[in-house]
């Protein structure tokens, strides 16, 4: 049966999990500027590291987003 | 000189040892000019200082609530937009205001929690965003907010000193280091130059580059003018550029025709407070 605190502890998880994604994306992000610098004069490489940058950037606010939603429901939640 | 140290030196092998010029070009060859190079998208200003580069430290001018931070959101903006996100010491604004500041808000990093006048601090945040997330452009808001002016004996040498290690950060870090700085009271009345930063003329002795900014209300509402009063690698020299705020953000004011100018103003464009 689904319960307050288990859906609690759901959604806690699921913020928990949502920012270690951000960090490790943001992490990642430093690790693509790094090759970035170092193949500075291979302009497909500097797309290439700027589309995924680009697309880490929209997978951390979509993240953002979930978190900022999942924050929402549990004051829904505390509610009841 | 005793004799140790002298033998010791001619083996010396350390990184900062003498070389002659030819190894140092041939070490310079290795490296590419610049590691990181990012544009503002504002045209002329762009062709002013030929895109910002690591080493240099920028120093954003002008009087209170005339667009310095707006300037430098506006930077922000663009060189996300090229994936290069900055990091920011908002001295000035609470964290809420700031945010709410961008139009758009991009990727930026920022200290959960500020400390002024600690530039030890400042300079163990910024190695802590490069180690982190590699960031390279910093926007520190700003000047007066690094030291501690009230024990300060005398503000021109203590900014001196701040300049000094902030240049010195920009260089051997490979950073890009933007410093919004106040002007000098009365100084929007009279003409506005890099000599009227507040308290201390090596603001812009230590700088790479020094943007004066100014509202004009008098051209239009949301209209304000950025001179780059010098640019230390391109040889620009007060350079004037038409500003105006739309949705929030600085973009260059084209004029289909050239504007009419009065006597004695230079094709620049006329100096401060002299449009009506």
């Amino acid at each position: 049966m689904v319960t307050p605190s288990l859906l609690t502890e759901f959604y806690e998880e699921n913020e928990k999990q949502a920012r270690a994604d951000i960090r490790y994306l943001q992490a990642d992000m430093g690790e693509m500027q790094t090759v970035r610098e170092r193949f500075a004069d291979d302009w497909q490489i500097e797309e290439l590291i700027r589309g995924i940058i680009f697309e880490e950037v929209q997978t951390i606010n979509l993240l953002k987003e979930e978190i900022e939603n999942v924050r929402e429901a549990r004051k829904e939640l505390g509610k009841l | 000189m005793s004799e140790k140290p002298e033998k010791n030196l001619a083996n010396y092998e350390g990184d900062d040892r003498v070389i002659s010029s030819a190894e140092m070009a041939l070490k310079l060859k290795e490296k590419p000019d610049s590691i990181i190079r990012v544009k503002s998208s504002i045209p002329s200003l762009d062709a002013a200082v030929e895109d910002f580069r690591d080493g240099e430290l920028i120093v954003i001018s002008g009087p209170t609530k005339n667009g310095k931070t707006l300037l430098a959101q506006t930077l922000t903006i663009s060189f996300a937009k090229q994936q290069h996100h900055c990091l920011w010491f908002s001295f000035e604004a609470p964290p809420r205001q700031f945010f709410d500041r961008f139009p758009e808000m991009p990727l930026i990093y920022l200290p959960q929690r500020l400390k002024a006048h600690a530039m030890i601090w400042i300079e163990e945040r910024i190695q802590e965003s490069f180690l982190k997330y590699h960031t390279r452009v910093i926007f520190l808001d700003h000047l007066h907010y690094l030291f501690d002016l009230a024990r300060t004996r005398n503000p021109s040498i203590e900014i001196g000193q701040v300049i000094r290690r902030l240049k010195t950060l920009a260089v051997n870090g490979e950073f890009i280091i933007f410093l919004l700085a106040h002007t000098v009271k009365g100084a929007s009345e009279n003409n506005l130059s890099y000599e009227s930063i507040r308290d201390s003329s090596f603001v812009s002795q230590e700088s790479d580059s020094v943007f004066m900014i100014k509202r004009t209300p008098k051209v239009a509402e949301n209209a304000a003018r950025l001179r780059v009063e010098f640019h230390r690698r391109t040889g620009c020299l007060e350079r004037v550029i038409n500003l105006v705020k739309v949705n929030g953000l600085l973009q260059e004011q084209t004029f289909k025709e050239e504007p009419t100018r009065r006597e004695g103003e230079s094709r620049e464009g006329p100096a401060w407070e002299k449009v009506s």
